[in-house]
């Protein structure tokens, strides 16, 4: 099972969507948020649904903040990650996976790509697609009969011809 | 009481519907009149559909992940159970699934998906080639289930070869907020008259055991009658470990089977489907589905639980004298 994992797109859903249109049709799309708005955009931009997330940018939260399922046998807590201050680290975010026995945990709002594996448990930050954005990444997860491998992209690896600070729709 | 139930069976059967009034009457019949109840339920299903037994199939085509936040829904991405997860299978899988059930004497053969609702796109397409595939290869008429939908992707499936398309009220408006928040009672509403106005056939039903009123079992079955649906699917709540009606336990066999009376009185010239649920909500009264007023079920699997085995339920038809509709 492959899945895309965006976060903080901050209204530039365009570069989202090529880059999600490089890819290999995953089998899901999660957007952990900042904004929810740009996954409605993108699902219409693709013609289908992806798994939304509300960030602390996303004032209606028309989306759940905090998401626990399992997927393929793994425990995953998603969250944008403002709830649980990541900015100020991953103490708070890790009591919460530890409380909720979570394999995997999916987070946004630093703008930092991470994959990182702490005390058994995988913690995945897709980092930011904003527009003026030094780096611009999303990440990709990979579970196979219950192991799980995830990156983090960087956009000017897919798409080359995508300077720092421009996006596609000027 | 038993006066009553002849007259309103007599009424019926000259062509005229129920009250709101003398339904709830009806769904707070004395347990004593339970089994009257459904013999006039039974006389119901007789005259507008003799001893043929609607038997339908489906496939759980993609599974998990749904955004709505459903009460009952093993799949809600706001749950944490073991529900399958996967994306939209194959076209081929999906066809597979159509001859399989067309070998097991099924009428009719249901594509779901879990998600809000299908859009254009890649997942579309392909369940647009398996549709057309699916009347190319087989007998069988195939439905879809797939979420909310307009008009445009009702008359694409149409085209394609979809007869019926599904999508259930679960409960009543009143009820509704305490079962899903993610979308409006109206989103469902506007997916059924969408489906009509592409001209298909509309199944709708609703999930029972969920915490709702008698009066709002009444009140649901009201809303699919004033929709003009053409079959309603029954389900029984199966409780599911991880959900927000985990603990709930509100049926009893008796009580599924009035409901299924009921709503024969409401809907009598509707085909009434006992689907998800049946098994561990009726135990050994199952049976009793048909004398209660049921028109047809589902055999085999359901999208999240094991049903029981085709070859049994053909057996229960038999036993009772019942034959499959389409054969």
């Amino acid at each position: 099972m492959k899945l895309a994992i965006l976060s903080d797109t901050h209204g530039n859903y365009p570069l989202a969507v090529k880059a999600l249109e490089s890819l290999d049709s995953p089998d899901y799309i999660i957007h952990l948020g900042d904004t929810s708005d740009d996954a409605e955009m993108i699902e219409l931009a693709l013609g289908r649904e992806i798994i939304k997330l509300s960030g602390n940018c996303d004032m209606a939260k028309k989306y759940p903040e905090l998401i626990i399922t399992m997927i393929d046998g793994n425990k995953c807590l998603l969250s944008h990650g403002d709830q649980f201050m990541v900015k100020n680290g991953l103490n708070l975010i890790q009591r919460r996976a530890k409380r909720e026995e979570a394999d995997l945990v999916l987070y946004g709002h630093t703008h930092r790509p991470v994959v990182q594996n702490l005390n058994g448990v995988l913690y995945i930050n897709p980092g930011e697609m904003g527009k003026n954005s030094r780096l611009q990444s999303f990440a990709l997860l990979s579970i196979e009969n219950g192991a799980v491998t995830a990156e983090t992209v960087d956009i000017r690896t897919i798409l080359p011809t995508q300077s720092h600070f421009s996006s596609l729709y000027p | 009481m038993k006066i009553l139930l002849t007259e309103l069976v007599e009424r019926i059967l000259a062509g005229n519907n129920i009250s709101y009034e003398e339904a709830l009457e009806l769904a707070n019949l004395p347990d004593s009149e339970t089994i009257s109840f459904f013999s006039h339920a039974n006389q119901l299903r007789n005259h507008f559909f003799g001893n043929r037994i609607h038997l339908c199939s489906i496939i759980n085509a993609k599974s998990g992940l749904c955004p709505e936040n459903c009460s009952f829904c093993a799949q809600s991405v706001h749950h944490t159970t073991n529900a399958p997860l996967f994306p939209l299978v194959e076209e081929e899988e999906i066809v597979s699934g159509a001859i399989r059930a067309e070998s097991e004497g099924s009428g009719c053969y249901g594509i779901v998906t879990s998600g809000s609702g299908i859009r254009q796109g890649e997942e579309l397409e392909r369940i647009r080639q398996a549709l057309t595939r699916i009347r190319e290869e087989t007998g069988i008429p195939p439905a879809c289930s797939l979420g909310v939908i307009n008009l445009e992707i009702a008359s694409i499936l149409k085209e394609a070869g979809m007869e019926k398309y599904h999508h259930n009220l679960e409960t009543a408006r009143s009820f509704f907020p305490n079962i899903c928040t993610t979308h409006a009672y109206d989103d469902d509403l506007e997916t059924l008259k969408a489906v009509k106005q592409a001209g298909l056939k509309v199944c709708s039903g609703g999930i029972f055991g969920m915490g709702e009123s008698r009066a709002q079992r009444v009140e649901l079955a009201f809303t699919l009658r004033e929709m003009g649906v053409d079959s309603v699917p029954i389900n029984f709540l199966n409780p599911i470990e991880g959900t927000k009606l985990a603990d709930a336990d509100y049926l009893t066999p008796m009580e599924c089977l009035r409901i299924i009376a009921l709503y024969r009185f409401i809907l009598p010239d509707k085909q009434i489907s006992v689907c998800g649920g049946r098994e561990k909500n009726l135990r050994d009264l199952q049976s009793w589905m048909f004398f209660a007023g049921a028109s047809g079920t589902m055999i085999g699997n359901y999208l999240t639980t094991s049903g029981r085995a085709p070859l049994d339920d053909w057996q229960m038809l038999l036993d009772l004298g019942l034959t499959p509709a389409e054969q």
